[in-house]
């Protein structure tokens, strides 16, 4: 028996597909995955006054601001792979970001470029402090495989072992294999292999195209967009969080340098090439039964 | 510089809103104590929400509490530094710096722990409905009352800024005269839990426990008839209902879908519609009046007049929806503020979810000894009349509440 449940979420479309015994069982469990979906959705939105960076914006520099401790799980994270990319995955891109987007507030004068450096972290107060209030977080390169790992964990505690979530087929975590094979197999466009399976792993695809003229990522250290021909990275690890965060890194330092010799051991990272757009299409359709899951989705 | 009519008449919106009468929405926040400690004992979907606005609000979670080992981990994830417990009596034994404490648990545990948390001392917040039973609501208003300290139950409308404002409009000529009332509650959710073993699915799904649940009536219409109570200062004298299962066929006894019409003494009545089979329209409440029409969705309200009704000078330049052939005024609160910086459309749906500001109100109740918005006789009317309303449905006819069914004792 499959379930498969889809929620509109973080700007993207979020997916499960559970496998197991219980359809009752099977249903409650993708809910409350979704649930949680759901608060990391209204926590960093950073399109909404009510979640936790819209109160993190609103403050004035050095002020510290107290947050929950999703947020601060997150932010810690961040902080890991902030130092171990070399800076090259920074999350207080926002006021770069923004300045391109007009749905967003406009950050007057030129954004430092102390990135997550000028983030103070305080973990035993719970609280995050900028330097500078031109600072801006956009968590869009991480937040969907930090949610995903969430959904996982949800659905593991529930007692399901048979599932695949993805965040905008972007980030995606494979719990278990497809009922009746080996693994989830997920197709990824620019990939030489096209292929590949995942078991109890997670990955994350990124793509310097996608995201409007002149591409959606931002190199941190200059501030400029991304040209569209610099093609993609996948990262395969246990954790869609540090799948997402390394794959940003990688399509912004490229695979020359020394970003992609630091990778921990336990990820593999991936070059993408530049197709005219990167598509990632879990193939899963051979055990879903009639809950037949083809489509090509692009990135974003 | 000279002040246009333009502006003057916004800012005089705000204030013939009433919300000179309101405190700011900023005000709120910043008089919240910081580091006021609390513990929260309940930590599902709605202890966990309690706890993020805690958070929000800078108070200090010192303790938390589940007796599912599963959720208290899931909880000490976002609330890491408070102290986890397994069960509430070892909380309110061991806590003694704890000032006030969040009951979050299901609905026919709240009694136990509201009457040990009462006599700890502590202030208390209790979930509403406040219990399953008349017997047990009444034993937690006397407690209750045995206690000085502030005791608030979570009926949210009272809090809520867009229905204070909503409600400041009822009681002038701008609504005029009740004429009759109507509100939903959709959502497609099975209210299933999802669990891992037999035993703790039993005990979390409680909701669909015919002995212990109240229903969507109480679970959800409670909070919903407590806003015509605070509206129209009336109690309903009777209701009748049906119910059944449509939905969710997994053998299920309570009832995923409700129709209910409550009788008011003065005549007019409220029909209620619940579901957990479709989500349009979500939740929200319609009150209409000879002279306009009042939605109140929690986040948003608006007020859509009627053509003969007298027009306002402010009503030119007030911010306005489209809904098909209607056209309604945005509630917006905090008016005064954002007009004068000419903001009015940023007001539009609150900043918050409406939990937080019965959380900030409770905190500076107890701060300030100040009394509640939402006290445990509210609580105790607004849960008798959902447990009337489950009753309906489940007996298929008509009950009577008497006004023995709304006192305390």
């Amino acid at each position: 028996m499959m379930h498969r449940g889809a929620l509109p979420a973080m700007g993207t479309r979020f997916e499960i597909v559970a496998g197991g015994a219980d359809p009752a069982l099977l249903r409650a469990a993708v809910e409350e995955a979704f649930e949680e979906i759901s608060t990391c959705h209204r926590l960093w939105n950073v399109f909404s006054n009510d979640s936790t960076l819209a109160r993190i914006d609103a403050e004035s520099a050095g002020k510290p601001v107290t947050i929950d401790g999703l947020t601060l799980e997150l932010l810690q994270i961040c902080s890991r792979l902030h130092q171990q990319t070399g800076g090259f995955f920074d999350p207080v891109i926002g006021a770069d970001l923004a300045a391109g987007d007009p749905r967003r507030a406009p950050i007057f004068g030129v954004a430092p470029r102390d990135g997550f450096g000028g983030i103070e972290l305080d973990a035993a107060a719970s609280t995050v402090r900028r330097h500078d209030s031109r600072l801006r977080f956009d968590l869009g390169g991480i937040a969907k495989g930090f949610a995903c790992d969430l959904a996982a964990s949800i659905l593991l505690e529930a007692g399901v072992e048979c599932a695949l979530i993805h965040g905008g087929t972007s980030s995606v975590v494979a719990l278990g294999a497809a009922p009746g094979r080996q693994d989830w197999s997920i197709e990824v466009k620019g990939y030489e292999g096209k292929q590949i399976g995942l078991v109890d792993r997670a990955m994350a695809v990124t793509s310097a195209g996608g995201g409007g003229a002149g591409g959606h990522l931002i190199d941190p250290f200059s501030g400029d967009r991304l040209g569209r021909d610099r093609g993609g990275a996948m990262v395969v690890g246990d954790s869609a969080t540090d799948c997402d965060g390394w794959a940003t890194a990688l399509t912004v330092a490229g695979f020359e340098g020394d970003v992609a010799r630091q990778i921990p051991a336990t990820m593999q990272g991936y070059r993408l090439n530049n197709e005219e757009s990167t598509h990632m299409k879990p193939e899963a359709e051979a055990s879903v039964e009639e809950e037949r899951w083809k489509r090509t989705v692009e990135i974003s | 510089m000279e002040t246009d009519r333009r502006d003057f008449l916004i800012q005089s919106a705000g204030a013939l809103a009433g919300m000179a009468l309101l405190p700011g929405l900023e005000a709120m926040a910043t008089n919240v104590p910081k580091g006021y400690p609390v513990a929260i004992i309940g930590m599902g979907r709605q202890g966990r929400a309690i706890a993020a606005e805690l958070q929000k609000l800078g108070a200090a979670i010192v303790a938390i509490c589940d007796l599912d080992e599963p959720r208290l981990r899931s909880a000490r994830r976002r609330v890491s530094d408070a102290t986890p417990y397994a069960d509430s009596d070892s909380l309110l034994t061991t806590e003694k710096g704890v000032e006030a404490v969040f009951i979050a648990t299901p609905t026919h545990q709240h009694r136990a722990i509201a009457e040990a948390a009462v006599a700890a001392g502590k202030h208390v917040y209790c979930e509403a409905p406040l219990a399953h039973t008349l017997e047990d609501a009444r034993a937690i208003a006397l407690a209750a009352r045995s206690n000085p300290r502030v005791f608030q139950v979570g009926l949210l409308a009272r809090s809520n800024p867009v229905y204070s404002l909503a409600r400041s409009f009822f009681r002038t000529e701008a609504f005029l005269k009740l004429v009759s009332m109507r509100a939903q509650n959709s959502r497609k959710t099975s209210w299933r839990q999802a669990a891992s073993t037999a035993e703790r699915q039993a005990r979390l799904d409680w909701r669909l426990d015919p002995t212990v649940s109240l229903g969507l009536p109480g679970e959800w219409g409670t909070h919903q008839f407590d806003v015509i109570h605070w509206f129209t200062g009336q109690y309903p004298h009777r209701v009748s209902g049906n119910g059944g299962v449509f939905v969710w066929e997994d053998g299920r006894k309570v009832a995923d879908t409700v129709n209910l019409t409550l009788e008011f003494p003065k005549g007019q009545s409220l029909q209620y519609q619940a579901t957990l089979g479709n989500s349009y329209g979500g939740r929200y409440e319609v009150l209409h009046g000879v002279n306009s029409a009042f939605k109140l969705a929690w986040s948003h309200g608006w007020m859509f007049k009627e053509a003969d009704a007298a027009t306002q000078g402010w009503e030119v330049y007030a911010n306005r929806q489209r809904f098909f052939n209607d056209e309604g005024i945005t509630l917006i609160a905090d008016a005064t503020k954002l007009a004068s910086q000419n903001k009015l459309k940023d007001g539009v749906g609150l900043p918050n979810d409406s939990l937080h500001y019965g959380v900030a109100d409770f905190l500076l109740s107890c701060a300030e000894q100040m009394k509640v918005k939402t006290g445990v006789s509210e609580g105790l009317r607004a849960t008798a009349v959902g447990i009337a309303a489950q009753r309906a449905v489940v007996e298929g006819g008509v009950i009577e509440i008497s006004q023995d069914d709304l006192k305390e004792a």
